[in-house]
C-alpha cells in the first residue's frame, strides 16, 4: 500500500480538536502541562499545516500569548504584587484615598505573585495558541460551507464580509494616498471624513454591485416553502437559542435552582437541532464537493476530546495536580496520567492526511 | 530560521527561563517560629484565631509576635499554612489545605470560604471590611478565620469562641471603618448559623501528641447543635463551660488556654436524638489530626521540570520528522 | 428569444424616463452589440432583460419583456439565474467565493444541481475558457483577463441560453480584451448562447456582431450592423473612415476595409499627414534611474523618462508593466526606492517634488489617479469646486471655469457620485487643474469613456500642451493615442521597450496599431482626422 492520499480534512475535525485541547488548558493552571499542550498543538500545526495564504500566521498568535503573559505580569506587578516570602524588589507605592482602601498600587513585588500571573496568564495563551491552531489547520471559510443548511444564508453572509474586509482595507490605502494628491487639505479633524466618505461609498458600491451579481446567480431562492414552513422554523430556532442562553447561564451560576442548569441547556440544544433540521429540509441547495467526515476525521476528533475529558477527570480526582500551589513556592509536579493524555492530543500530526498544498498560493 | 523552528526555539527559551528564575530564587527569610499557644498574654503581638467551622478541625488559637504587616503575615507569624488564589492574590482559599476541594484559582464561591473577622480584645467580633492584606493588624488586637458552610456571605458566622478578654495596654477598639458587621457575642448567636460548639480544644496542633484520639474530643457540626463531647453523660447544659469536664487536654495540648464556651441552638430533645450523631462525627473527625504549620521549606524537586523539558524536545524531534517525511512523500 | 413588447422603464426621482417605447426581438443563437452614448440606457436595457430593472434597481417598467417565454415582471432575477448569466464590468465586485473552481461551482449550489453532474460541468467550463490550469488559485491573484473569464465561466457553467456583458472588455488591456472576445465568440458560434454585450471600444467587436441596437435619446433601433453603424453617433473609426470615403456596404474588420481602400489608398498616395511634433520645447520633468519597488517585486527598473514642455506623452504598456507605479513616482506622492526626479517649473530651481510637502507638490505636478473618485468626499459638485479653489489659494470659481470648459452642463448641486465616468473625471481634472501645476500626469482617463467624450479629453490635452504645460497619460487606448499624443513609451516588466514619436511606435506592430493604420498600411495615417484634413486641401 503506497503513501496516503494528501487530502484537506474536514473543518469541524480540526476545530473540535483544538477545543477539545482549550477545553483541557482550562482546566489546569501547571504551567508544566500548560507548555506541554502549547509544543503539542504547534507539533500538529507543524505537520499538517498547508501552504495556503489563510494558512500563515500562527506565529502572530503564539507572540499574542506572550504578550498577555507579560500584560499579566506587568498589571500584576504594579497592582499587586502578592505578600509572597520571597520579595523580587520593590515599587514605591503609592497611597491612595480611604474610599479606595482595598487597592494597592506599587509596594513589594514577590516572586509568588509574579509566578501566578504567569500560570494566570499562560492558562490564557495557550487558550489562545490552541483557538488560533484552528484557524491555521481548517479554512476558516470551508468550515462555513459546512454549515447546516438551515443557517446557509448566515454562512454566506460571513464569508462575504470576510472577503469584502481585504478589500476594504485596500480601498482605504488608495484613498489615503490619493489625499496627498489633494494636498492633505484642512483640519486634522477632517482627515477621517476625507477617508472613511470615499472608502464606504466605494464599500457601498461594491456591496450593491456583489448583491446584484449573487442575485442574477440565483443565492436566495427559497422555492417551496410555505410560510407556516418558515414560521415553524423560526420559532424552533429562536426558542431553542434562548434555551441555550439560560441554560449556560443556567449550569455555570451555582445558586440558580438545578432545573435553569443542565434540563434547560439540553431542551435548548434539542429544540435548537429542531428548528435547523426543519430549516434544512425546505433548501433546495446542493452542494460542490463537500468534505466527508471519515475515519481521520473521527480519529481527530476524538483525540481532542479524549484530552479534554481527561484532564476534566483528573481535576475532579485530583486538583492538587492540576493547579500547584504558590504557598509555598515548589517546583510543579507533572502528573503523570495528565500528561499522557496531553501528549496523546498530538496523534493529529500522524492520523490526519497531508494537507494538499494549494498551486500558486501566493497573494 | 523556519518558522517551526524558530517558534520551537522560542517555547525552549521560554521554559529554560522560567527554570532559570526559579533556581536563582533568594531564600526566604527563615520564619522564626516563636508563636505561642493561646491568646497573647501581653498587648504586644497579634491573636490569630482560626475555626474550622464544618470542615473539622475545631478551633485553634495562637500568638503571632511582634509588630505583623498584613493579616497573612500575622498568619505566617503564628506558623499557619495559608494558600491565596491564584488570580485573586488577596483573597485567602485554603487553611491548612483545608478545604481540599478548592482549586484556588478563583476566589471561593460564598458558601464555602473562609470569611476575615477582626475584634479589639475584650469586644466583639465584627467582619474587616478589608481584605487580609490591605489590612494592617495593629497589635494587641485580635484576628479570626472563621470557615463559612452553607451560609451566604451576609450571614457567614465568625469564629466560634468569644474574643480573648483585654489585657493591659491593648487597644479598646479597633479603628473605624474597618468592620462591616459586628456580631455579639457568641453566647447568643443567631440559631440559623450555629457556630460550632467546642468544650475541649481538638487535635494537637503540630503533632505534638497523639493523645487526643483518646479524648472524646468532639468534631464541630454546624448542622447539629452539638453539644458536650461529655457524650457519655448525654446532657446539654445550655453555656457549660468545658474547663473543667476536661482536666486531661489543656497538658495535652501544652498549656493552652483556649476560652471555650459551649453553645446549645436547638431545644434539649432534638439535642438529645442528634447527640448520637454528634458523637459518631466528632469520633471521626478526631481521629483526622490536623496540622495546621505543614512544612516550610520550599522546593520540591524539579524533576517535573526536566521531565517537561525533555518532553518538549522530543516533541520536536517528532515535528521535524513528521515534516521532513511528508516531504520526501509528496502524494 | 429576447423580446421586448414597448418597454419604458422610469427610475424613481428621475424627470425623462430612461428608455422609451422600446421594441426589440433578438433571436436566439447571436451576437448582439448594444451602442449608445454614456448615459443612453445601455445599462437600463441590459438590466430589463434579466429582470434586475425593476425588482433590483427600482423604478417603473411598463410594457412586457419576456426571455424564452418567461416573463420578467412576474419572475425575480434569481428565477432567472438557469436562464440568463450576467457578467459586469469589474469581476472582481462579483466574485463571491476565493477559489476558481468554488466560483464555477457556487452558480450550480444555488440551483440544487446534483454533485455529479457540477463536477462534470466545472471540467468542461474551465475547459471551455481555457482556464483549467487555474482551477485551485485564489481569485484575488488572477490577471484581468483571467478574472473576467473566470467571471463568465461562473454563469455559463448553469448552461443559460443568454448571455448578457456590460463592457467586459473596459478594464482590460489589449491582449486580455482579445481572448475575453474570442471566448465569447466561441461561445455564440460553438454553444449557440445568445450574447448581447454593451460596449464603448467597438474596434474589436463590431466586426464580430450580428446584430446593432443603437441607443439615442432613450430610444431603440436594431438592425444589421453596417446599416446601423452608419447612421450611429457612435462608430469606431473604421466606420468613420468609410462614411469619409463613402464605402458601401460599410466594412466592419480591417480586412473587409483593405480589400475596398485602394481607391483611397491611391488618392491619398501624394500626400503625407500634417505632423506637429513639439518635440523643441524644454525638459519641464526628468526622470533619471527610477526604481520602485513593493516588497520583494520591483514595478519600475531603473527608468529614464523626459518630458517637455509643450508635449503629451502616452504611456503604454500591458497592466502590471508599471505604468501606474511610474506616474506615482513622478508626482512625488508614491514610493521611490531609487533615482531622482526633477522638475523644472522654475529653470533655475529644479525640485524634487517628493521632497515637497503634497500641498506644495501638487502646485507643480498634478496627477488623475486611476479611480478619481477617491478624491471626491463633499456632498455636491460646488462644494467640491469651492473645496480646490481653497486648497489651491487660487480665486474663487477657477474649478467651476475649469469644470465648464471640459463639460458643460453640469448642475451645481449634483452628488459627485452621481456624476457618469467622463463628468467625474472632468470633475477631479478641474481640481488638479485650479492648481495651475506645470506638469499634469493622467492615469488611465480613458476608461468607460465613449468616443466624444474621448475626443473631448483629447482635445483638452492638446490645449493644456499648446498652453506651454507638459502631459503625460498612461492608456491602452491606441485610438486615443493616435489622436492626441505627441509621443510613446512603451513600457514592459518595469522597463521601457520603446520611446519614440507616436507615428513611429504605433505602426510599429500591426497587431496593435490603430484602425485607419491597419487599413491604410503601408502609408503613414494614423487617424480619421488626419485622412479628412488631408483629403479637404485635395479639393480646392
Amino acid at each position: 500500500m503506497g503513501p496516503r492520499l494528501a487530502r484537506d480534512l474536514h473543518p469541524g475535525a480540526w476545530w473540535l480538536w483544538a477545543l477539545g485541547m482549550a477545553a483541557a488548558a482550562t482546566r489546569t493552571t501547571n504551567p508544566l502541562l500548560l507548555v506541554l499542550i502549547v509544543a503539542v498543538v504547534g507539533v500538529v500545526v507543524s505537520a499538517r499545516r498547508s501552504e495556503a495564504p489563510w494558512a500563515k500566521g500562527f506565529g502572530a498568535y503564539v507572540v499574542f500569548g506572550l504578550v498577555v503573559i507579560a500584560l499579566r505580569v506587568v498589571f500584576r506587578m504594579f497592582l499587586d504584587g502578592g505578600d509572597g516570602a520571597h520579595v523580587l524588589f520593590r515599587l514605591p507605592e503609592i497611597p491612595l484615598p480611604e474610599a479606595a482602601a482595598g487597592i494597592r498600587l506599587g509596594g513589594a513585588v514577590s516572586l509568588e505573585g509574579v509566578l501566578a500571573a504567569v500560570y494566570d496568564g499562560l492558562r490564557l495563551a495557550t487558550l489562545v495558541i490552541c483557538l488560533g491552531s484552528a484557524n491555521v489547520l481548517a479554512n476558516p471559510k470551508r468550515l462555513l460551507k459546512s454549515m447546516p443548511s438551515a443557517l446557509y444564508e448566515v454562512g454566506s453572509a460571513v464569508t462575504v464580509a470576510l472577503s469584502l474586509a481585504p478589500q476594504m482595507v485596500e480601498s482605504g490605502r488608495r484613498v489615503m494616498r490619493a489625499r496627498r494628491l489633494r494636498g492633505e487639505p484642512g483640519r486634522r479633524l477632517a482627515w477621517f471624513h476625507q477617508v472613511a466618505i470615499p472608502v464606504m461609498a466605494d464599500a457601498l458600491d461594491r456591496s450593491l454591485m456583489l448583491a446584484a451579481a449573487m442575485d442574477s446567480r440565483g443565492y436566495g431562492r427559497t422555492a417551496g416553502a410555505t410560510r407556516a414552513g418558515r414560521t415553524l422554523t423560526a420559532t424552533l430556532m429562536l426558542s431553542g437559542l434562548g434555551g441555550i442562553c439560560v441554560g449556560t447561564y443556567g449550569t455555570l451560576d451555582t445558586t440558580t435552582p438545578r432545573v435553569i442548569g443542565l434540563p434547560m441547556l439540553v431542551a435548548g440544544v434539542a429544540l435548537a437541532v429542531g428548528g435547523l433540521a426543519a430549516g434544512g429540509r425546505r433548501v433546495p441547495r446542493s452542494r460542490y464537493r463537500p468534505d466527508r467526515w471519515r475515519r481521520e476525521e473521527i480519529g481527530v476528533a476524538l483525540c481532542g476530546l479524549g484530552v479534554a475529558v481527561a484532564l476534566g477527570i483528573v481535576a475532579s480526582v485530583d486538583p492538587d495536580a492540576l493547579n500547584p500551589s504558590l504557598q509555598p513556592l515548589s517546583w510543579p509536579a507533572l502528573p503523570l496520567v495528565a500528561t499522557v493524555a496531553v501528549l496523546l492530543g498530538a496523534l493529529p500530526s500522524v492520523i490526519a492526511p497531508q494537507p494538499r498544498l494549494a498551486a500558486g498560493a501566493s497573494t | 530560521m523556519s518558522k517551526p523552528t524558530k517558534r520551537r526555539a522560542i517555547l525552549i527559551a521560554f521554559v529554560t527561563a522560567f527554570s532559570g528564575v526559579l533556581m536563582v530564587v533568594p531564600a526566604p527569610a527563615a520564619v522564626a517560629s516563636t508563636w505561642s499557644e493561646g491568646a497573647c498574654s501581653t498587648a504586644e503581638g497579634v491573636t490569630v484565631v482560626v475555626d474550622f467551622g464544618s470542615l473539622g478541625g475545631g478551633v485553634h488559637v495562637r500568638c503571632a509576635p511582634g509588630p505583623v504587616g498584613s493579616g497573612f503575615e500575622a498568619l505566617a507569624a503564628a506558623g499557619i499554612d495559608y494558600r491565596t488564589a491564584l488570580r485573586s492574590p488577596g483573597f485567602l482559599c485554603r487553611i491548612a489545605d483545608k478545604p481540599a476541594n478548592d482549586p484556588c484559582v478563583n476566589t471561593s464561591p460564598a458558601s464555602a470560604y473562609w470569611g476575615y473577622w477582626i475584634a479589639p480584645r475584650g469586644g466583639q467580633w465584627c467582619y474587616s471590611n478589608l481584605g487580609a492584606a490591605s489590612r494592617n493588624p495593629p497589635e494587641g488586637t485580635v484576628e479570626g478565620w472563621s470557615f463559612s458552610s452553607g451560609a451566604s456571605a451576609a450571614t457567614a458566622p465568625p469564629p466560634g469562641i468569644a474574643v480573648p478578654a483585654a489585657v493591659e495596654g491593648s487597644p479598646a477598639s479597633i479603628g473605624s471603618g474597618q468592620c462591616a458587621r459586628t456580631v455579639g457575642p457568641p453566647a447568643s448567636p443567631p440559631t440559623t448559623a450555629s457556630p460550632p460548639t467546642q468544650s475541649a480544644p481538638p487535635a494537637p496542633l503540630n503533632s505534638v501528641t497523639p493523645g487526643p484520639a483518646a479524648t472524646p474530643t468532639p468534631g464541630p457540626d454546624a448542622e447539629v447543635a452539638p453539644t458536650a463531647p461529655r457524650a457519655p453523660s448525654g446532657s446539654t447544659k445550655p453555656n457549660a463551660a468545658s474547663k473543667t469536664a476536661q482536666p486531661t487536654v489543656p497538658a495535652v495540648v501544652a498549656g493552652a488556654t483556649t476560652v471555650i464556651e459551649a453553645t446549645t441552638t436547638t431545644t434539649p430533645e432534638s439535642a438529645n436524638v442528634e447527640l448520637s450523631r454528634a458523637a459518631r462525627r466528632a469520633a471521626e473527625r478526631a481521629a483526622a489530626p490536623v496540622d495546621l504549620g505543614g512544612d516550610t521549606d520550599s522546593g520540591g524537586s524539579p524533576l517535573g521540570a526536566l521531565a517537561a523539558g525533555g518532553l518538549l524536545l522530543l516533541l520536536g524531534g517528532v515535528a521535524a520528522v513528521i515534516r521532513r517525511r511528508g516531504r520526501e512523500r509528496p502524494a | 428569444m429576447i423580446h421586448f413588447d414597448q418597454v419604458s422603464v422610469t427610475y424613481p426621482g428621475a424627470a425623462t424616463p430612461a428608455l422609451r417605447d422600446v421594441d426589440l426581438n433578438i433571436p436566439e443563437g447571436e451576437l448582439c452589440l448594444v451602442v449608445g452614448r454614456t448615459g443612453a440606457g445601455k445599462s437600463t436595457l441590459l438590466g430589463c432583460v434579466n429582470g434586475l430593472v425593476p425588482h433590483f434597481s427600482g423604478g417603473d417598467l411598463r410594457g412586457r419583456v419576456r426571455v424564452d417565454g418567461r416573463d420578467t415582471a412576474l419572475h425575480p432575477p434569481r428565477d432567472f439565474a438557469d436562464l440568463v448569466g450576467v457578467v459586469g464590468q469589474d469581476p472582481l465586485a462579483g466574485f463571491v467565493t476565493d477559489v476558481v473552481e468554488d466560483e464555477l461551482a457556487f452558480g450550480m449550489e444555488q440551483l440544487g444541481v446534483a454533485p455529479a453532474v457540477m463536477r462534470k460541468r466545472v471540467e468542461e467550463t474551465l475547459d471551455l475558457l481555457g482556464i483549467a490550469e487555474l482551477r485551485s488559485r485564489p481569485l484575488r491573484t488572477l490577471s484581468g483577463g483571467q478574472q473576467q473569464r473566470v467571471a463568465i465561466g461562473a454563469v455559463l457553467a448553469m448552461h443559460p441560453k443568454v448571455l448578457v456583458l456590460d463592457e467586459p472588455t473596459s478594464a482590460l488591456d489589449p491582449t486580455a480584451a482579445e481572448e475575453v472576445l474570442a471566448a465569447i465568440t466561441r461561445l455564440v458560434h460553438d454553444l449557440g448562447v445568445t450574447a448581447v454585450v454593451a460596449e464603448h471600444r467597438l474596434e474589436r467587436v463590431a466586426q464580430y456582431a450580428d446584430l446593432v441596437i443603437v441607443l439615442e435619446d432613450a430610444t431603440a433601433a436594431a438592425g444589421d450592423p453596417a446599416t446601423m453603424l452608419e447612421t450611429s453617433p457612435i462608430a469606431p473609426p473604421i466606420v468613420e473612415l468609410g462614411r469619409l470615403a463613402g464605402w458601401s456596404p460599410l466594412p466592419l474588420s480591417a480586412r473587409d476595409a483593405r480589400r475596398v481602400a485602394q481607391p483611397l489608398r491611391d488618392r491619398l498616395a501624394a500626400l503625407s499627414p500634417a505632423s506637429n511634433p513639439n518635440c523643441d520645447g524644454d525638459v519641464v520633468v526628468e526622470g533619471r534611474g527610477i526604481v520602485v519597488r513593493y516588497g520583494t517585486t520591483v514595478a519600475v527598473r531603473g527608468i529614464d523618462v523626459e518630458i517637455r514642455s509643450g508635449e503629451v506623452v502616452a504611456l503604454m504598456g500591458r497592466n502590471g508593466s508599471g505604468k501606474s507605479s511610474l506616474l506615482w513616482a513622478l508626482q512625488g506622492s508614491g514610493p521611490r526606492d531609487g533615482g531622482s526626479v526633477l522638475v523644472h517649473s522654475d529653470p533655475n530651481a529644479p525640485l524634487d517634488p517628493a521632497r515637497l510637502r503634497p500641498a506644495e507638490a501638487r502646485h507643480h505636478v498634478g496627477l488623475v489617479p486611476q479611480t478619481p473618485a477617491d478624491l471626491l468626499y463633499l456632498p455636491t459638485v460646488v462644494a467640491e469646486c469651492s473645496q480646490a479653489d481653497s486648497d489651491a489659494a487660487a480665486a474663487a470659481g477657477t474649478c467651476r471655469s475649469v469644470l465648464d470648459r471640459l463639460v458643460a452642463g453640469i448642475d451645481d448641486e449634483t452628488h459627485p457620485r452621481d456624476l457618469s465616468e467622463g463628468q467625474r473625471l472632468a470633475l477631479v481634472l478641474a481640481i488638479q487643474l485650479s492648481a495651475a501645476p506645470r506638469v499634469v500626469l493622467l492615469d488611465e482617463p480613458t476608461r468607460g469613456l465613449d468616443y466624444p467624450a474621448k475626443a473631448a479629453l483629447g482635445s483638452l490635452l492638446r490645449d493644456l500642451a499648446e498652453a506651454g504645460k507638459s502631459v503625460m497619460v498612461s492608456t491602452h487606448d491606441v485610438e486615443f493615442v493616435a489622436a492626441c499624443a505627441d509621443r510613446v513609451v512603451v513600457m514592459a516588466e518595469g522597463e521601457v521597450v520603446a520611446d519614440g514619436p507616436t507615428a513611429e511606435v504605433v505602426v510599429a506592430s500591426p497587431a496593435f496599431a490603430p484602425q485607419v493604420a491597419k487599413v491604410l498600411a503601408p502609408q503613414p495615417w494614423l487617424t480619421v482626422a488626419t485622412v479628412r484634413d488631408a483629403l479637404a486641401e485635395l479639393e480646392p
